[in-house]
């Protein structure tokens, strides 16, 4: 019983509580009301995005009487609020998170747009007290977009997986982000779809919250840092020698992934492969793996095991 | 669930598990703040010199302390320990609470901060869902028994003294700051209570995995435990002093416990309830009589998922055995293989029918008299709008009458298909 056993001592924790679904945005007055918050701020992205979120947000507060500001990221809070309201990803989750005092709830409104981060605790910064993702408040579909979320999101589940002694509260938090994604299929930018990556996004923040990021997730956010490719790109390229090193190896939460579901590096990478198509991820698939290798195969800062591991897999693959 | 259908989910605490998590103690009361802990707990869990462990754990830190004990909180704890409880936390200076012990001493933590934190001494007004104001004051739990969950709900439920009857809380804000897991708290249960609390947890994790307010995560934690107690119940029976074994069904009840706080239990619990309040018979024993059959009385109307949980408790070999469509009754079947299992692993301590549950004159703790009861203070209980399947007085009777002599819910009994 190898597979269950568990770290020597481990610290979880979910934190936010999660709304998803149609009309979940209209649960946001009655939560404001339980936390005792009357004058919420909403914090927006200065975007597409951020605006039809904000409509979406304002008209919901609305119908109960409730009157809100509201600012881009880059203005400073108005000192009238007690309850701040974050719509949208990305940066605009993080900048809510620094300016939020501990005792003012914080909301976050998501779409299918995520980063993997926004849902929980970014880097130390506390997490939002709840979450939601309501699938009126999506702007029209953008199918690369939100395959590259996915992609994301699959790196981050797919790689908290590789811990052998993978604890069971992360593990349930795993196992349901995959099924989202799983469900997502085919990718057809239908609301459905859609609804599935925004919750799949959600988990894997939730994982990150929990499990440190791994190599891959390190590379490809250090890549599209770098404005060298999306996320996805070098996600779709780094997972495949990634799952195969967890095989070669036989990782035993892999093992316990495919008792549940038959094969579970099949799993993840019918996954992948169904996300293939939408993010227009195979075009660039040879250069990145280039260029991720000759960035990090030196690296000795973090993951440095894990990144040479993955290469060796790499490498293998390529010779044979 | 179909995709798009709202759902909700919450697990707001902090949870520290691991084979020596207790040591972690000190560091999260200073991580939270806080100095000044008011101890919660029993007078079994402190002869079993549990208090004592925790003491010398916190002493060793830098000279922490208890503030105080509070260790009188009986095992079927009432209003008049509530009250109790607040009027001593009133009369000295704590900052949080520190609950020690099973499903008891954590619920009446849970309902004693409700009037800690409020200032009043009613309990009344606060009972049913949602009608407790805000944030309550900070609650550690350190459970000493595998199976309430209660560690990890936002449910409380206490007998109230003077109505004979059970009084439940259920709010966000019940559910606990933080949860420390640490085997050293369950290894000395005796075998009657192990396998009694493990039934308990596997009903929760069963009964959140076919309720109507279920959602892909809580499905998630709930198939997790139901693996892990099929695996691990049997060890810690077995060898109850295997610590991996019994911190996994200390994991397996803190998850059924996050399952079940998100979308609640139904039937066997409606019914466990009552039968455990109107003849005294201990909470764990009446989910393990209780579950095959209100499981049967729901298979029209949740046979995929009874079907689905056949794979966690039963394992592959069998799962892969068995065609598809045959499932949900061999779930059913196994989980009786399991519960035998347990029975012959606890000594005989896990009864498996009421009508074997004697008292000591030799005479049945449950009355013919009693399942009438029983079955109408059932019918009354908000607890069974989450069932799959309505149900009437008669059929909470069929259902105990067929859990008392341990035979198989006639299916011409009850309902079968109409949508609810
Ligand atoms: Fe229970």
């Amino acid at each position: 019983m190898k597979e269950l056993m568990q770290e020597k001592s481990m610290a979880f924790r979910i934190g936010p509580s999660l709304f998803s679904g149609w009309k979940a945005l209209s649960h946001i007055p009655f939560e404001l009301s339980r936390r005792r918050a009357q004058h919420p701020c909403i914090l927006h992205r200065d975007d597409e995005e951020g605006a039809y979120l904000t409509r979406a947000l304002r008209s919901c507060l609305k119908q109960e009487g409730i009157s809100a500001v509201s600012l881009t990221e880059a203005m400073e809070l108005p000192g009238e609020h007690d309850s701040i309201i974050a719509a949208g990803r990305g940066s605009v989750q993080r900048r809510a998170k620094q300016l939020a005092a501990p005792e003012i709830p914080l909301f976050s409104v998501l779409s299918d747009i995520q980063d993997c981060r926004e849902a929980g605790r970014d880097e130390g910064l506390r997490h939002p007290d709840a979450v939601f993702i309501d699938p009126a408040s999506f702007q029209p579909c953008i199918t690369k977009l939100t395959a590259d979320s996915a992609l994301t999101a699959l790196a981050v589940c797919t790689e908290a997986l590789q811990q052998d002694r993978i604890h069971s509260l992360l593990y349930s938090i795993v196992r349901t982000g995959l099924k989202f994604l799983h469900q997502g299929a085919p990718w057809d930018g239908s609301m459905e779809s859609r609804l599935c990556t925004a919750n799949a996004c959600a988990a894997a923040a939730l994982v990150r919250s929990n499990s440190p990021p791994g190599a891959v997730t390190s590379v490809s956010e250090a890549l599209h840092a770098s404005a060298f490719c999306l996320r996805s790109e070098a996600s779709a390229a780094l997972l495949p020698p990634l799952v195969q090193a967890m095989v070669n190896r036989q990782c035993s939460s892999l093992e316990i992934l495919s008792r549940e579901i038959g094969n579970g590096a099949a799993y993840i990478l019918d996954i992948l492969e169904g996300l293939r198509k939408p993010s227009g991820c195979d075009a660039r698939q040879s250069d990145i793996l280039h260029f991720a290798f000759n960035t990090f195969q030196t690296s000795k800062k973090n993951h440095a095991g894990q990144i040479l591991d993955l290469f060796s897999t790499i490498d293998e693959g390529a010779q044979s | 669930m179909t995709s798009g259908e709202f759902f909700q989910f919450t697990s707001p605490q902090r949870t520290e598990a691991g084979l020596q998590a207790l040591d972690r103690l000190p560091n999260l009361l200073r991580s939270l703040g806080l100095s000044k802990p008011l101890l919660i707990t029993d007078m079994g869990v402190r002869k079993a010199g549990l208090t004592e462990l925790i003491s010398s754990i916190l002493q060793a830190s830098g000279g922490m302390r208890f503030a105080d004990e509070f260790d009188s909180v009986p095992p079927d704890s009432d209003t008049g320990t509530i009250a109790d409880l607040a009027r001593y936390w009133h009369a000295g200076t704590f900052d949080c609470l520190l609950a020690l012990g099973g499903g008891s001493v954590i619920d009446t933590a849970k309902a004693g901060n409700i009037l800690i934190s409020t200032g009043k001494d009613d309990l009344y007004q606060f009972q049913g869902y949602d009608n407790i104001p805000g944030p309550l004051k900070p609650l550690i739990v350190i459970p000493t028994t595998a199976g309430t969950g209660s560690e990890a709900t936002s449910v409380s439920v206490i007998k109230d003294a003077e109505r004979h009857r059970k009084l439940a809380f259920c709010s966000p804000w019940l559910v606990p700051t933080a949860a420390v897991l640490d085997p050293r708290m369950t290894m000395t249960l005796s075998k009657a209570i192990t396998a009694a609390t493990g039934m308990d947890a596997l009903a929760h994790a069963v009964e959140s995995y076919i309720g109507l307010a279920k959602n892909p995560f809580s499905d998630s934690f709930a198939l997790r435990a139901v693996e892990l107690i099929s695996k691990f119940l049997p060890v810690s029976l077995k060898a109850p002093h295997d610590r991996e074994a019994r911190l996994q069904m200390l994991t397996a009840s803190h998850l059924a416990g996050i399952a079940f706080s998100n979308s609640m239990v139904s039937l066997v619990h409606t019914i466990g309830h009552c039968a455990g309040a109107v003849c005294g018979i201990p909470h764990g024993v009446c989910m393990g009589i209780l579950l095959p059959e209100a499981l049967r009385f729901n298979l029209h109307r949740s046979a995929s998922h009874i079907g689905e949980m056949l794979l966690p408790l039963a394992g592959r070999d069998i799962s892969l055995a068995v065609p598809r469509e045959e499932h949900p009754e061999r779930f059913i079947l196994a989980l009786k293989e399991f519960r035998q299992h347990i029975h012959e692993l606890s000594e005989n301590t896990l009864p498996l029918r009421f009508c074997d549950i004697r008292d000591s004159m030799d005479s049945p703790v449950m009355t013919p008299e009693h399942m009438i009861l029983i079955a109408r203070e059932a019918a009354g209980d908000p607890s069974r709008f989450y069932n799959p399947e309505d149900i009437s007085e008669a059929e909470i009777h069929a259902v105990l009458k067929a859990s008392y002599w341990g035979y198989s819910l006639d299916q011409d009994l009850v309902k079968k298909g109409h949508q609810k």
